[in-house]
């Protein structure tokens, strides 16, 4: 189900600093003061982020890292670089997860580019099996705004960028494993990925 | 319909989306580390397709790697020039207890009597307080940081806050229910530094909270809030070691 009835955010007025609308948690808020209280120094609330996030960004780097290397070194390595660049972090720019998860995967990406051969991928990447790992079964309603307005422009590509672009990002496939996985030559998939960014860049900034 | 990415736009949109091999990747971060085009491109980027990294579910790591990363991180922060300090509660506990209980002066009055009741006396001063600013739950705005050895604080802006005609006007909410004491008009593009005199700074350890009102352009004309309070944030100390 690619689009069910998604919830609205729940909207705070910037004016509004009644008992209601301050009582109200939500998951993302605490991330967002935790790093900027990690940006102080404070290890406490850095144990409390790495608890928080931590199971997030393992599944993260565990999908882009390949097989012989240890995905927990790479965690170790991700939250080093937390605490290094939290005082970097600004709060207008993008969800907490949205921060970290673009530090693990840089991290993943690197450790899985420094062997110099690609390792042969498995077979069970088929194209029909791709929907599964981009857009089904996720729980829509779960997810923030900025990944619902991803997810609405996403599902307006054709199929075949779609994908290209979801092996991309979240299985960590260079031009040449998405060629291979897909059976398709490189030039095809280069082009479609072009084309497939350049259409979401139209579809976001609209 | 949408133009064609240039080949630079092409590179930063690929970078990010993470198809380049090894030398193409150290290519391009050497580039953005020298040309600011570039560097903002993959900023856009990232900001575009950063998101898709929540589709990912989560799974707990097989060990717990916190005491080895705990262990490794360095002793200070870079740029951090205090001496080193004793532990202290961490903000963190702080804050659950702090957050949303600041709503007017008076209600962060009675909370300061609490707080005192069940926080132990500290062994050493604290000489460091962060407070975030915010207009409601996860909506910060500014950061106001103490550095009481250094005599100033710095209130930072985060985010479109930009008003016309109107200025932003920060204040110390005393936790003994006296009245807000105004610390100045604030900037909404670049940290405003305000000094901390001796008479501050034994005031700021024991006051309650900062509060961000919107006055006439100038500040308010009485020396007390006038227009609406719309970000506030309780003071608390920050502990570098954790325990």
């Amino acid at each position: 189900m690619l689009a069910p009835d998604l919830p609205e955010p729940v909207g705070v007025s910037t004016r509004a600093l009644s008992g209601a609308t301050l009582t109200q948690e939500r998951a993302e808020d605490s991330l967002e003061v935790l790093i900027l209280a990690v940006a102080e120094g404070d290890r406490e609330a850095f144990h409390s982020l790495y608890l928080r996030s931590s199971a997030q960004l393992y599944g993260i780097i565990l999908r882009i890292v390949r097989p012989g290397d240890r995905a927990e070194d790479v965690l170790q390595e991700v939250y080093l670089r937390i605490w290094n660049h939290a005082p970097d972090y600004r709060p207008g720019k993008g969800s907490p997860m949205a921060w970290m998860g673009t530090i693990a995967r840089n991290r993943a990406l690197d450790w899985a580019r420094r062997r110099p051969d690609p390792l042969p991928l498995e077979n069970e990447t088929q194209s029909e099996a791709l929907d599964d790992l981009g857009l089904a079964g996720i729980d829509w309603a779960s997810k923030n705004e900025d990944y619902r307005a991803l997810k609405d422009c996403l599902i307006k590509l054709p199929k075949e960028q779609r994908n290209c672009i979801l092996l991309a990002f979240v299985q960590g496939y260079t031009h040449e494993e998405i060629s291979a996985s897909l059976a398709t030559p490189l030039g095809t998939i280069k082009s479609w990925i072009r084309r497939g960014l350049s259409q979401l860049k139209g579809c976001l900034d609209q | 319909m949408n133009g064609e990415l240039d080949d630079m736009e092409t590179l930063a949109a690929e970078y990010v989306l993470g198809t380049l091999d090894h030398a193409q990747r150290k290519a391009a971060e050497s580039r953005l580390a020298s040309d600011r085009a570039f560097a903002r491109l993959v900023e856009e980027w990232t900001q575009r397709l950063a998101p898709l990294s929540q589709i990912v579910e989560p799974v707990e790591p097989p060990h717990d790697n916190w005491p080895a990363i705990h262990a490794a991180l360095p002793l200070e922060r870079r740029s951090a020039t205090e001496p080193s300090r004793t532990a202290s509660p961490s903000i963190w506990a702080r804050l659950a207890f702090w957050r949303w209980s600041t709503a007017l002066a008076a209600t962060a009055a009675a909370a300061l009597a609490v707080y005192l009741a069940v926080i132990p006396p500290q062994v050493v001063p604290e000489t460091r307080f962060i407070a975030v600013l915010e207009a409601g739950p996860g909506m910060p705005a500014w950061l106001v940081s103490v550095d009481i050895a250094r005599q100033q604080m710095t209130v930072r802006p985060y985010g479109e806050l930009a008003v016309a005609d109107r200025s932003y006007e920060l204040w110390l909410i005393p936790g003994d229910a006296a009245q807000p004491r105004s610390l100045g008009v604030l900037s909404t593009q670049t940290d405003r530094i305000v000094p901390v005199s001796a008479d501050l700074s034994t005031v700021v350890p024991s006051a309650a909270a900062f509060a961000v009102s919107l006055e006439p352009a100038g500040g308010s004309p009485t020396g007390l809030p006038t227009g609406p309070v719309l970000y506030q944030g309780s003071i608390l100390p920050v502990a570098p070691r954790g325990s």
